[in-house]
């Protein structure tokens, strides 16, 4: 299988010649295959969060290269970046744009990676068209798609973000611990939103979250991170083995060297 | 006199109206507290009379004082965006620089009188409404209109763009313009650009209006303009089908009335200002308060459902 997202060398130093100099990567390697889910868990100031900026181009690296689908993309900006990748943060209120409507919203991101010209905004015979997509999110949004984003909740936000990120082509989907700020039921509903999605589209996926039964249950390889290297990586049937206890076992470990 | 009260209210408030569309486009849609506009409304002015006095027809000179205004807002969204220079302070820099650039297009001369040139407001089709001066106001105030509903259609259907759907993104949310592949900084400028244009714009047509140019008219418009903004906006928060840019104009008439209104019932013109910045915080903190109440009721409503 082709390798779908790889990272060569990389190293991130923040703070750079201050007192507060911290090493997040120091030469780190990352190959993902094309289809992988990957759920990543680790400790506060693993780095974590830091990798998905890296990979959307968030947070410069020192030195080291990123490749998606082949191409080097280590000096393209953010935002030519997010042409390929799509992304949900923890921050409901960071995927959609709040004072527009949810059809309006829908509109600007069926247009991603096209010209945002002088032509209409949102097409009215497109409506039915997102309808049709809000439907099987079962949250009643399709009723909603003149309701500003703003009054919907966390979780209804989330699952539009969800499907905004996914609704052109794209190479790499980045979950940065999108179900964190939300209800236990919300969260699980979301999950499994998540996991639909990804499957039906076959998305190559890196998921970042702090919930280990998450990382078990759902995805195809699971990585742990600690100091900015992988403790643990397992896929397939390794993966599958893999329980939530274990996971807590080694995070605790983890946890003492690092004197918590 | 009540008359000439309404009247001059009406002239001046459907100008401020025009300066509020675009302060609306920089503040409200792209949550840019502009201060250039202080100087691009005289630059808007000083390009027109330049032009017109010249012997260029008012309506190309009210065009180039459009773009004039644009250049003032490309600088200031180039020096946030390039530099990483905050808002108020990119707006500062180029609102200060702009003054020395008026003083130079009016050849260091304060008042510049339009002397009997053809403009907007002397032409033919006022001389139709005969030498009345009142009857010449409702003229004035025709054309006003016809401007003021021209410029409001044309930004209502901008909005409507893609180009004003990422627009209104930016402003709301950084990050999904970036998600979505775009420059967020280019639309920043671009927003920019149009909402200082619109103030270039009004410049040359109050300027027009008043039959002279001045140079110390810029002063306390970004208080005038925000004033309009916040309470258009404020008035019709809950009726969604008022548009923003109908919103704006309504609260600059309404600003308007409320400063002529002061100054007619015998507060010295000298205090002006003080009463424009005084009339300003109580909006602000009368709209406060209305806020505060909204989050209440939100803050209660979310217990109520976390509670069921």
């Amino acid at each position: 299988m082709s390798q779908k997202l790889e990272l060569q060398n990389i190293v991130k130093i923040f703070n750079k010649g201050t007192v507060n100099e911290a090493t997040i990567f120091d030469g780190f390697n990352l190959s993902v295959e094309q289809g992988e889910f990957v759920s990543i868990v680790g400790s506060n100031g693993s780095g974590k969060t830091t990798l998905l900026n890296i990979i959307s181009g968030n947070v410069p690296i020192e030195s080291g290269k990123i490749l998606l689908n082949g191409e080097d993309i280590t000096r393209q900006k953010e935002y030519i970046r997010a042409r390929k990748i799509g992304r949900v943060f923890q921050d409901p209120s960071k995927g959609t744009a709040n004072t527009m409507t949810i059809a309006e919203n829908m509109a600007l991101a069926e247009n991603k990676g096209k010209l945002y010209g002088l032509t209409r905004g949102l097409n009215k015979k497109k409506i039915e068209e997102y309808r049709d997509m809000l439907r099987p999110l079962n949250l009643g949004l399709e009723d909603k798609i003149n309701v500003e984003v703003g009054s919907l909740s966390g979780g209804q936000r989330q699952a539009l973000t969800l499907l905004i990120a996914t609704m052109t082509p794209i190479d790499l989907l980045l979950l940065d611990e999108h179900t964190a700020a939300l209800d236990p039921k919300t969260s699980q509903d979301i999950m499994e939103l998540t996991n639909r999605i990804v499957k039906e589209k076959q998305i190559t996926t890196l998921m970042v979250t702090h919930n280990l039964r998450f990382a078990v249950e759902y995805g195809s390889r699971l990585m742990m991170f600690n100091k900015g290297t992988a403790v643990i990586d397992k896929a397939g049937e390794e993966k599958q083995k893999l329980v939530v206890d274990d996971l807590l076992k080694t995070f605790n470990e983890i946890s003492i060297e690092c004197g918590n | 006199m009540a008359l000439n009260v309404l009247l001059t209210i009406l002239q001046q408030g459907l100008c401020y109206a025009l300066v509020a569309m675009g302060v609306y486009i920089s503040y409200k849609i792209l949550d840019f507290p502009d201060l250039t506009v202080d100087s691009s409304f005289p630059l808007g002015g000083v390009v027109c009379i330049s032009l017109i006095q010249a012997g260029c027809p008012f309506i190309i000179a009210i065009l180039v004082a459009f773009v004039a205004g644009s250049a003032a807002g490309f600088i200031t969204g180039f020096l946030h965006v390039k530099f990483k220079i905050s808002n108020l302070l990119s707006g500062i820099i180029t609102m200060t620089a702009l003054l020395s650039i008026n003083m130079a297009c009016s050849k260091g001369r304060t008042l510049i009188p339009y002397s009997g040139s053809t403009t907007l407001f002397n032409n033919a089709f006022i001389r139709l409404f005969g030498s009345d001066i009142h009857i010449q106001a409702l003229g004035k105030i025709l054309i006003l209109v016809i401007v003021v509903i021209i410029f409001k259609f044309l930004i209502d259907l901008f909005l409507k763009t893609k180009t004003g759907f990422m627009l209104r993104a930016v402003g709301n949310n950084e990050q999904m313009c970036t998600s979505l592949g775009c420059n967020s900084g280019k639309y920043k400028i671009l927003g920019l650009v149009i909402a200082n244009g619109m103030v270039g714009l009004a410049g040359a047509i109050y300027g027009q209006y008043m039959n002279y140019f001045d140079n110390t008219s810029g002063t306390g418009m970004v208080v005038i303009a925000l004033a309009s903004v916040i309470i258009g906006c404020a008035l019709f928060k809950n009726l969604r089908v008022v548009k923003g840019t109908t919103a704006v104009i309504v609260g600059a008439i309404i600003y308007t009335a409320a400063l002529n209104v002061v100054i007619a019932i015998g507060v010295p013109t000298t205090y002006l200002k003080l009463v424009m910045a005084a009339i300003f915080a109580i909006i602000l903190v009368l709209n406060g308060f209305v806020l505060n109440k909204d989050r209440k009721v939100k803050k209660e409503v979310i217990e109520d459902v976390s509670k069921a």
